[in-house]
Formats: C-alpha cells, sequence, structure tokens
C-alpha cells in the first residue's frame, strides 16, 4: 500500500476511531459496570437479594407470581426470606419450601438445603442434611407405607429415619401435595425469584432492553472490535513511521 | 514474550480465585465403615428446653430442633452436624468418646474458600480437646488466614459435639 493511502487510512480510521469510541461509550459504561458486578457476585451477594422496584421488574412480568405454598387445612405453609411460616407465624429456617408430605405423627418438610421434620403441632423435631442421603434433589415426597418416600430424578426411595439411609421402592400410589399458589391476603406479588443477579446479566447482555436490546449490545461489541483494531493500526503505523 | 510476562501472573491470579475446595469428601456410609468396622448403632438424642437454653448460653449455639441422630459402639458417638461458615452450611463429622473429641471431618464443603480446614494437619488440632466449664474448647485452634469463617465453624460444631456427647452419656442430667 502506497504511504499516501496509508496515511489517508490513518486519518480516516482516525476520525471514526473517535466517533465510535462515543457511539459506545454509553452501553461500554453499561457493559462495564453490570460486568464488575457480576464478577463479584458472591462476594456482594446481589445472587440472593431480589429488586421489588416495579419499575426495573418491567421486563419479568409474565415471570413474577405470588409465593407457592401448602394448604393445611385452613392455614398455609409457606417459605419467606428464608424462613418457614405458617401463615404469618415464623416456625424455622428455611432457604424456600419446595416439597411437603404429611406422615402419621410428623411432617416432611424439603427446603432445598435441609429437610425439616416437624411434629404434628408444627414443632421442628430434626433436621436432616439431604447430602447424606443424596446428591441429586428432590423432586417429590409422599408418605406411604409407614414410611416418607422421595422421588429423586425418576426414581423412588423410601426414607428410613432410623437407619438414615434410602432404599429403592416402588412408586407410590398416592401423589405429591402440590404447592400452591398464596391466597392474596397472606402474601402480595413478592419478588423472590428475580435476583438482582438475573437483572444484572440481562442488562449485561441488552436482554432487559428487549430483542434490540441484544441487538444494541451486539452492535456495541462490534464497534469495541472496530475500536481495538483501529487502534492497534493506528499505533503501529504511527511506530511505522507512514 | 513481555505480554506473557504480564499474563502470566493475572491468569495464576484469576485461577486462585476459583472454586476448588467445593464438594463431598465423606459420605455417611464411608464414615461408618471407617470409623466403626465393628458396626454401631443409630440413636436419637431427645432435647430439652432447658438443655437448649442452656446451649445457648453456654457455647452460644442456637438449637432449634427437638432431636439429634447420632450413631454410637463402644462408648463412641458420631455426630453429622453442620454450621453456616460464612454463607453456606459446612457439614462435618465428628467422633467423641467419653467427653473427648477424637476426630472431627469435612464431610461437605459448599463455600468457595476456607476449604484448607479439611487438611489433616489443621483437624489433628482438634484431637483430644474437651469442653471447659466455661463452654471452651481446652486447646488453642491455630487459625488459617483466609478461612476465619469456617475455621470459627469448626470450633462452634466441636463444641456442640462435646456437649452433646456430655448429654448423651448423661441424658437426664444438664450442665448445672
Amino acid at each position: 500500500m502506497k504511504t499516501s493511502t496509508r496515511r489517508q487510512l490513518r486519518f480516516w480510521l482516525h476520525k471514526w476511531h473517535r466517533r465510535a469510541g462515543l457511539l459506545a461509550a454509553l452501553i461500554v459504561i453499561l457493559v462495564t459496570l453490570t460486568g464488575l458486578l457480576l464478577n463479584h457476585i458472591a462476594a456482594t451477594g446481589l445472587d440472593r437479594l431480589y429488586p421489588q422496584n416495579s419499575l426495573i421488574l418491567t421486563p419479568y412480568q409474565q415471570a413474577l407470581s405470588r409465593p407457592l405454598g401448602v394448604a393445611l387445612g385452613e392455614h398455609w405453609l409457606w417459605s419467606r426470606d428464608g424462613q418457614l411460616q405458617l401463615d404469618q407465624q415464623i416456625l424455622t429456617d428455611c432457604r424456600q419450601l419446595q416439597g411437603y408430605a404429611r406422615g402419621r405423627d410428623s411432617q416432611f418438610v424439603d427446603c432445598s438445603s435441609q429437610w425439616l421434620l416437624l411434629d404434628s403441632n408444627n414443632q421442628l423435631l430434626e433436621v436432616l442434611e439431604p447430602s447424606l442421603f443424596s446428591e441429586e434433589p428432590v423432586t417429590a415426597v409422599v408418605w406411604q407405607g409407614d414410611a416418607y418416600q422421595l422421588q429423586i430424578g425418576q426414581d423412588w426411595f423410601a426414607l428410613d429415619l432410623l437407619s438414615y439411609q434410602l432404599t429403592a421402592a416402588a412408586a407410590p400410589a398416592a401423589s405429591a401435595e402440590p404447592l400452591q399458589v398464596l391466597p392474596p391476603q397472606l402474601a402480595s406479588a413478592r419478588n423472590e425469584s428475580i435476583s438482582w443477579q438475573r437483572v444484572l446479566l440481562d442488562l449485561h447482555s441488552g436482554r432487559w432492553f428487549g430483542t434490540w436490546g441484544v441487538w444494541l449490545v451486539d452492535v456495541a461489541a462490534l464497534i469495541l472490535l472496530f475500536l481495538a483494531l483501529s487502534g492497534a493500526w493506528i499505533w503501529f503505523s504511527r511506530k511505522r513511521g507512514f | 514474550m513481555r505480554l506473557l510476562r504480564v499474563l502470566l501472573p493475572l491468569i495464576l491470579l484469576l485461577s486462585s480465585a476459583v472454586a476448588l475446595g467445593k464438594g463431598t469428601y465423606l459420605t455417611l456410609p464411608q464414615l461408618l465403615n471407617d470409623w466403626f468396622p465393628a458396626g454401631q448403632e443409630a440413636r436419637t438424642l431427645w432435647l430439652s428446653t432447658e438443655q437448649k437454653d442452656l446451649a445457648r448460653e453456654h457455647i452460644r449455639y442456637d438449637l432449634r430442633q427437638a432431636r439429634v441422630k447420632y450413631w454410637a459402639h463402644n462408648g463412641k458417638n458420631l455426630w453429622v452436624l453442620s454450621e453456616i461458615g460464612k454463607e453456606k452450611p459446612i457439614t462435618f463429622a465428628v467422633l467423641t468418646h467419653n467427653g473427648v473429641l477424637e476426630r472431627i471431618e469435612v464431610m461437605v464443603f459448599r463455600e468457595i474458600r476456607g476449604d484448607e480446614i479439611r487438611l489433616p494437619a489443621f483437624t489433628a488440632q482438634f484431637a483430644q480437646l474437651k469442653l471447659t466449664g466455661n463452654g471452651e474448647l481446652s486447646g488453642n485452634i491455630d487459625g488459617i488466614s483466609g478461612a476465619t469463617y469456617s475455621v470459627r465453624s469448626m470450633e462452634k460444631v466441636a463444641k456442640l459435639a462435646l456437649l452433646l456427647d456430655r448429654w448423651a452419656a448423661t441424658p437426664d442430667e444438664n450442665l448445672h
């Protein structure tokens, strides 16, 4: 390439390098800030915090729903903010209620990271460590034949509370107690599913702004690529004295 | 070459931050086989309200459940207890015998860092410790920098196991 052509190209690149930098600045600031926060998500605890602001939650209206719980006669057993509640009464710690079964004189509550055994008066009897029984999560629990039966993956197991062992069992005839949407008087539509981590991820990728947002971030990424290449070209062409 | 000199330490620094310590190190059947080769009996220790109050006052442990499961043979008791480290629970196995802690091991570690507490050189410090009258361990435990919360959890669980061991030996008595 002739020296004059190279100079022209460098001039053109220099001009568009600045313009492109300005054009992408806003998106780059957004992507950088969200990226930094995402990199330190565990330290900041944003993966366990849930925004309640309606503006922030605008894109998630379909996904938001009222909390789920188990109907126990006139009362509801449910979890909120890491606590197991009977209506508004806090019973004990429970990360998230995922399953429930009533036994003969006890109740089994699957709280994801812990299994709880309650007596018939809702007093905590025992805390069971799920990892002692299975690496995989329980997908359903029922009471049948004097034992709690747990579904793990596609298979069913009977839980022996004396020996702390799971033994293979046939699929029970009874079906698992379904989790139901809580009545509005008990819990308003509170966001417990869309964490700050999800919001930051969607802002980072542009999904928060819809389909156009993703394209916008794509364009910003291409502009960044252009900036890197044009910047390198300008730098090296100067060093070589064009 | 210069680029490599800059990037290499950066890559090493970033890779050190990756959570390598998470995992299940011991399962219950493994423990029962290793620690009770001659067999054992699964038992339940029922806790009274007074005992729960005592645990809160004596070792600052909030016991909420009514009973604790343990495994016993020839006076040795195995306690499987979980305690929050910094953010997530760490599951420990503690072997006690007549008020003395014989072994403590990490069964499941879920935290991002601090898994150095499972190293034998660290757990060995707990061997032969007892619970003192003022609710402390009878020996000093050297901490690990960067694993402060995990170390604290292990100490807390060790104290609880020793207290439970005392109650298991004399179920009708308290520490008064």
